[in-house]
């Protein structure tokens, strides 16, 4: 059967619409980069719901990117603050979604030189409902010396004693916060690790601490925490991540 | 009105904040003495171990060293009020303490 040579200019633009195209006849060769470097950008982090296209086993799928998003910290809070402040607060970031909470903080620095920097639960989402039982121990290491102690029912928790304020005096840390909402299945609890510059003699301060909190389920579930200062005001970075629950 | 940081943004803090606010710089300012002398005691601690080595049967503990040592346990009772616990922690401008006693005497 011969063929009919049908010319380029014979064919009006965009008459062929994808009833005339074969099924499965588009083949890499035909697909240009345009399709993808032509169309509009995104620019954010997809929706759990946005989707891909991909092959699964030589059989193309559409994809949910919630399937693809392998990270296990998802940002759920974050302040940022170079201004003096009474307290760095979360009232709300502990919700159902998580039951494990990794906090970083950084560039902390308190206006009153030699404070303490102090941690304490909000429950009920306010700021104004603190914790005000704090069962903990620490090791704290000084340039020369090692210093260790326990305290229990404390106001808050002290986890940089005597911080030097001024200019490039900033305390850096990470905190595990697990199962804050408890009011039933456990105790809340946590670890939290930090540096900064000490009051106390010259050089740097670091702090490994433990805690609980002995009044976990006779408040409501903690919702929230604040930093502050023993005395005086406080400014600083705090990002809050629920980490995923094991599925 | 204190200010207080959200992740929300600045706002001025709420009547029950700022009562917990005062009554942090309350605690604060009312263990302001205790607070030094745990500090003292700290430092203190802290160079009589230093020298605690001294008193094996096998070293001689000189002289100077004893007397230093009992000053240092003195401390305390020598020093009782708050004027003078800042007098012994007073710091240079590279932050280490003015006071002589905290230095080890060489003789």
């Amino acid at each position: 059967m011969s063929k009919t040579t049908i010319p380029k200019g014979g064919i009006t633009a965009d008459a062929i619409d994808a009833t005339l195209i074969a099924d499965n006849a588009i083949s890499e060769e035909h697909l240009d980069a345009t399709a993808i470097t032509a169309s509009t950008e995104l620019a954010a982090t997809p929706a759990d719901t946005d989707e891909i296209l991909i092959s699964d086993a030589g059989t193309l799928k559409r994809i949910d990117f919630s399937h693809l998003d392998a990270s296990k910290f998802k940002q759920v809070a974050t302040l940022n603050v170079t201004s003096d402040q009474g307290a760095l607060t979360f009232a709300s970031c502990f919700t159902s979604t998580y039951k494990n909470y990794f906090v970083v903080f950084s560039d902390l620095k308190v206006a009153t030189n030699g404070a303490d920097v102090n941690m304490l639960f909000h429950y009920g989402d306010s700021n104004g409902n603190d914790s005000t039982n704090h069962n903990y121990s620490f090791l704290r290491r000084y340039p020369s010396t090692t210093a260790g102690a326990n305290e229990g029912n404390a106001n808050d928790i002290k986890f940089l004693q005597a911080q030097k304020s001024g200019a490039g005096r900033f305390a850096h840390g990470t905190m595990y916060v697990f199962n804050p909402l408890s009011t039933t299945d456990g105790i809340t609890a946590g670890t939290i690790l930090s540096n900064g510059n000490t009051n106390d003699g010259t050089g740097a301060q670091m702090t490994v601490l433990s805690f609980n909190m002995p009044e976990s389920g006779s408040n409501s579930a903690y919702t929230g925490f604040q930093f502050s200062a023993s005395s005086g005001d406080i400014q600083g970075q705090i990002t809050v991540y629920g980490i995923v629950n094991p599925s | 009105m204190t200010t207080i940081a959200t992740p929300n943004g600045i706002r001025e803090m709420t009547a029950q904040e700022q009562a917990n606010y005062d009554a942090r710089q309350k605690r604060w300012a009312d263990a302001s003495a205790s607070r030094k002398l745990a500090r003292i005691k700290f430092l203190r601690k802290e160079r009589l171990e230093a020298t605690d080595y001294m008193a094996n049967s096998d070293v001689t503990m000189p002289d100077y060293i004893k007397t230093w040592r009992q000053t240092l346990r003195d401390l305390p009772q020598n020093n009782t009020t708050e004027s003078q616990y800042d007098t012994l922690l007073e710091q240079n401008a590279d932050d280490s303490l003015k006071h002589s006693i905290w230095t080890q005497p060489t003789e």
